[in-house]
Formats: C-alpha cells, structure tokens, sequence
C-alpha cells in the first residue's frame, strides 16, 4: 500500500494579516498512498493544501518532497499537481487541450503528446469527447477531465481539492470509487482535502483531522473512528454519543465518571485527567445496548424509546434518559435483537472497552 | 414553429423601440445623406439641386433613379488625394489603436488585480476624463506639446534638450491625442474581460508548469479576446472619421478623412462630393464591423 516517504512537512505555519491558518503542522505522506485530510471549513486544510501545490509560502518551516526542500519553488516547478474544487477547466480549450497542457508546457514531442493524452481519456472513460468544449461536458464529465489534466505530467503527489462537492449524491458515490481505481492504476499518491467524513471514510488510507489549524488526529479511517483522541475527532467523524461527567476513580486503563445527570459510567482513556476533571465519554451508537430493566444494571442508564426507525439494514433507536439527555443506539437485525415499541423503558449501557473518556 | 414566430405584444414593442430609434436616428439621416450625395452641386442654398424629390410621382421617381448618375461616387473614388486620405485615416486609426491597445492592457489588468474595494474607484478614474470638456482636454495638449510648451520647457529647464523638439502638428501628436481620448473606450471592455477571469485558471495553468508568461499568453489573452476586439472596434472606428484632433494638433500635412469631408463641406460647399465621402467612410468601416460579427458568432457556436 505505502512506501517511502514522499512528502513530508516540517513545522508549517501560516497566518493571513496576524490570524493563523496553519498552527505547527508535520506530516509525512508516503508513496502511493491514499490521505485525505478532513475538516470542517475554515480549518486551514485547503491552505495546507496551497501550501504544498506553492500558491503560498508558510512563515516557517518546510516542505520536502522525495527530500528535496522545496518550500520556496514557485508552483510550475514543482513535480506535483493539483485537481481544483471549481475544476478551473481553461474554457477557451478542448478537452484534448486542456488535458495537453501540462505536457506542452513541458515541451513534449507531438506524438507523445497525442498518445498520452489517449490513455488519460481512456483512464478517465472520456475517449469519445475529446473535441468537447468544457461549458459543452456535465459536471461530472468536468470532473474526470480535471482529474486527466492533474494526471497526465504523472505527478509524484496529486492534491485534490474537494473532488467531489461539485457532484450530486449519487455521482459523488460512484465517483469515490473511481479515485480510488485511479489511485490504485497510477500508484500516485493522493490527497484529498474534505469536508465530508463519509468520503474520507470511504476513500482514503489514511486521514489527519484537523480543528482550528492543527491536526487532531492521524490514522487510517478505522483507527480513527474507533480510537478517537479528541471530543472534536469523535464528534466530527461518525456518530456519537457524548456522555459528559467528572472523573471519580481510576479503573485499569480507563477511568469511572459521575454524569452531570449522575450516572455511573466507566471507559477506557488513553489520557491522564486529574480526579476531579472534565471528561466526556464517547460512545458510538452501535455500541449501545438496549435491554430491559433490570435485567443489567452497570454502565448504563434507564430512559423511554422516543422512536424507532428501520433503516438500510439497520435499526436506529433514539432514547431519551433520565435527566434528558437523548442518545442514539443502532442495532443490527437478528439474534437476541428485540423490537422495541415507542415509550418502552430500557436500559441503555455499553462495555468500557467500546467507549472512550476523552479531555475537553 | 408558428408558435415560436408569433411574437407577444410585448416583445414586439420591445423590439420596435431600438427598431424605430435606428430608423430615425441612423436610417433617415443616411438616406438623406445619400440624396445629397446623389444630387448636383449647385450655387444655391442648401448648395445642390436635389435630383429625387418626394414630391415626384412614382412612375417620374422610377425614371430618376434608373437615370441616376453616381459621378460623385466615382470623382471619390478615381481621385488620388481622397484615396490618399482614405489610406492615411485607416493608417493613422490603425497605429494610434495599437498603441491604445499597449496603454490600456496593463492599466485594465492592474485594475482587476486591485482590491475589490477598489475597483469601482477606479474604474470611476477611468472615465474620469469624460467630465471635462474633449475640446478643452485636446487645446491642453497643444498646451503640451507645441514648441514653448509645458514639455518642451521643462526639458530645456532641465538642460536634456538644446532646442524644442517638434512635438505639436505632427502625426506623432494625432496619435497621442487619438490614444488619449480613446483610451477609456479600450480600457472599458478590457477590464470587464479580464474581471471575468476565474484566478484560478491562472493557477491550474501554474500548477501545470506554465511560467507567469506563458500563463499570460495561452490563459489570460486568449480569454481577454472578446474584450480586445471589442476594444480594438471602439477605438478604430471612431478613430478613422476623427476630424477634431488632426485639425487640432495635425500638421497641415497630416491627412486625414475627416479633414477632406470637413474641407469639402465648409470651404468647397461641395455638399454631394461631401456627402459620398462620407458614405464611402461607412462603406469602408463596415468591414471590420462585419469581421466582428462573424467572430461572435462563431465564438458562439458550439
């Protein structure tokens, strides 16, 4: 899957007029690798981004692409290409020539050339409409071409901006796994800028989930969902539920908290919060189980179904608790899985093991 | 179709109120115009003995125009001087449109590059010039650049120059004044051409290797086209049938046509001689009009 590093960036940072945009960043990408760095807007990932294709220059650190510094190469000299969220497809062009301008710029025979510019619209299932016009292509026509026209110098590092925003919902999805096939043919590395978690989930190898100019957290999308290190890490990828309460006792590799509605619930930290501090415990909906009353009683507390929907496979169940607090369980179907009636009281709990206490 | 022809009451007087301004304003005028052109000169008041007269019946009308003689048509056209002037204006019109071109370029780019909040200020300095006077503003230049000007004196002041360069009544001074006036007409539709620009295409072409210069070449003017043309026609035509600003700071040799169709009327009172020139002058500038059109019209095509 990965190899070598291939980009890495050391202590980046960047403001505009006194506000930052990039806090302190490292990051390392390795060879063919599918990264995708995920955030809400105004989190400084499409300024990394900028950073990395040389339309800006941080304040300090650097950047290193196969080792080799270039922080400060203007944008046409360095070996990475860049996929725009507009597309910015020059419209005065073809497809074929929009496709061919990389190479031309390059200095490429005629021949080379044409040929291609032929296998990147084979890539990209656009061979028919080479002669188009961009303003004559659908969006998602747009998009393909954009990406042919990133692919076609065979960049070390492709940057996409949010390839797929401009795409209806069910295009979007097709298109996901089209990256991820074209990712995998051209063995260069991609990274992605989102602020959609589904399609970093779906997506990539690894993602960085950034908050405020900083990462958060690095991992593979399952690393990521499962261990989240932060409150905002937890919220922002996946459901959750957030139960958020004091710390009373250590247990072995987690702690106890008193809610603030006063349950009793105890979860796995990977942090060292002080007896006494504010924590939330997160707990994705599929790790909540619903029984009846009485027959658990730890880690967990009584509330009333408030509705019950069956969706794609899944049943989801909202529960209001005592104190008010309202959570979200989803349950597969089958085995040992009941059907529960609106305004049944149950007890909602969870193991440690599937929860985490995180700072806030 | 029928359905699609049938135009509402609406659109149809939509479409008649342009339709009767260049009926009134463009069409009568040019057709009376092309009667004096047709007529005989004569001493007289107006000075030319009208050959077509409304009065006539159909059937005399007829005969006159099957008898019609186009002699001052062709005077024009055989005689060397106005051929001369002809070639002149259009040269003339062609160089100074060029240069506006260089001028403006820069300062429509300059201006898309300003802070947005800018903009419309500038664009405000642009036309800044159209609230003074176009006669007032082209005496100053002779205030410029005739021999004791302010050009000439602060050149001697500063020891650069010995004796006064000729600056004023030559072509050199058409040109600047005829890029002078022109220039907010070029620089109008160059910025709204540029403004357009995504700044994004200029960094997807950097982005693939493109140098600033290159970027410039294969994005930016090629895009900018429609604007250049568009620019390159308010300049040119106007610029060709100019009388004001080569009788002002022309030489008496500089030629141009506005100067022979001023000269024909005023001084030889030849009113149909006058009259063909200025025909001719349209004529000549429907071309580039209809170069224009075409390139709409196949940039518009799929």
């Amino acid at each position: 899957m990965s190899g070598a590093s291939l980009l890495r960036l050391e202590r980046i940072t960047k403001s505009y007029g006194g506000t930052p945009a990039v806090q302190d960043i490292s990051l390392d990408i390795p060879t063919n690798e599918f990264f995708a760095l995920l955030g809400p807007s105004g989190c400084g990932k499409t300024t990394l981004m900028r950073l990395i294709a040389g339309f800006e220059t941080p304040d300090t650190g650097r950047i290193l692409l196969e080792g080799i510094d270039i922080t400060h190469l203007p944008p046409h000299l360095r070996p990475v290409n860049m996929m725009f969220q507009s597309y910015a497809l020059f419209p005065h062009m073809s497809v074929e020539q929009n496709i061919a301008f990389g190479l031309k710029q390059e200095g490429c025979a005629r021949t080379e050339i044409a040929a291609r510019v032929a296998d990147m619209l084979r890539l990209v299932q656009m061979t028919d409409l080479g002669k188009r016009r961009p303003d004559q292509l659908s969006g998602g026509q747009r998009q393909r071409v954009a990406l042919a026209r990133a692919l076609i110098k065979r960049p070390k590092l492709l940057l996409l901006d949010e390839p797929l925003a401009a795409l209806d919902r069910k295009l979007r999805h097709e298109t996901q796994f089209e990256l991820i096939q074209v990712q995998r043919e051209t063995g260069t590395s991609f990274m992605v800028v989102t602020h959609d978690q589904d399609e970093a989930m779906v997506m990539a190898h690894r993602m960085a989930v950034m908050r405020a100019g900083a990462i958060d957290q690095i991992g593979s999308p399952r690393e990521v969902y499962e261990e989240p290190q932060t409150h905002h890490v937890a919220g922002f990828v996946g459901e959750t539920n957030f139960f958020d309460g004091r710390v009373v006792q250590y247990m072995p590799g987690g702690v106890e908290i008193e809610t603030t509605k006063g349950l009793r619930l105890e979860a796995l930290c990977r942090h060292h919060p002080a007896i006494g501090a504010r924590v939330t415990i997160s707990v994705r909906p599929e790790n909540l189980r619903l029984s009846s009353p009485g027959v658990f009683s730890n880690n967990g507390g009584i509330g009333e179904i408030i509705d019950h929907v069956f969706r794609e496979g899944l049943s989801s169940v909202r529960v209001r608790l005592e104190g008010g607090d309202v959570v979200h369980v989803r349950q597969g179907q089958g085995e040992g899985v009941q059907d529960w009636v609106r305004g049944a009281r149950v007890f909602v709990s969870f193991a440690p093991e599937r929860a985490r206490a995180l700072l806030v | 179709m029928s359905v699609r022809l049938r135009l509402s009451a609406l659109r149809r007087w939509v479409l008649a109120v342009p339709a009767l301004w260049l009926v009134i304003f463009f069409l009568a005028p040019f057709l009376w115009v092309l009667k004096i052109a047709l007529s005989k000169p004569a001493v007289a008041q107006p000075p030319y003995e009208p050959v077509l007269l409304l009065a006539d019946s159909w059937a005399v009308m007829i005969e006159k125009i099957a008898a019609l003689s186009f002699d001052t048509f062709e005077i024009v056209m055989t005689d060397d001087l106005y051929f001369a002037a002809y070639l002149s204006s259009l040269r003339l019109a062609a160089i100074a449109t060029w240069l506006t071109l260089l001028v403006a370029f820069p300062l429509a780019y300059a201006m898309t590059r300003a802070p947005k909040k800018w903009r419309a200020a500038l664009v405000m300095l642009a036309i800044a010039p159209f609230w003074t006077s176009f006669l007032i503003r082209i005496y100053a230049w002779i205030m410029l650049l005739k021999d004791e000007g302010l050009i000439n004196k602060a050149l001697l002041s500063l020891g650069l120059i010995h004796a006064p360069l000729s600056m004023f009544a030559t072509e050199s001074a058409v040109l600047v004044g005829i890029v002078y006036s022109y220039l907010p007409f070029m620089i109008l539709p160059l910025y709204n051409a540029l403004e357009r620009q995504d700044p994004a295409l200029l960094e997807a072409a950097s982005d693939l290797g493109a140098t600033p210069f290159s970027a410039f070449w294969r994005i930016t003017v090629p895009l900018a086209r429609p604007g250049i043309l568009a620019g390159l026609l308010l300049v040119f035509i106007p610029a060709v049938g100019e009388f004001v600003i080569p009788d002002l700071l022309g030489g008496s040799d500089t030629l141009m046509i506005g100067r022979s169709l001023w000269s024909e009327f005023f001084d030889n009172r030849d009113w149909p001689t006058a009259s063909a020139v200025a025909i001719l002058l349209l004529a000549l500038l429907i071309v580039p009009l209809m170069v224009y059109e075409r390139q709409q019209v196949r940039e518009a095509k799929p």
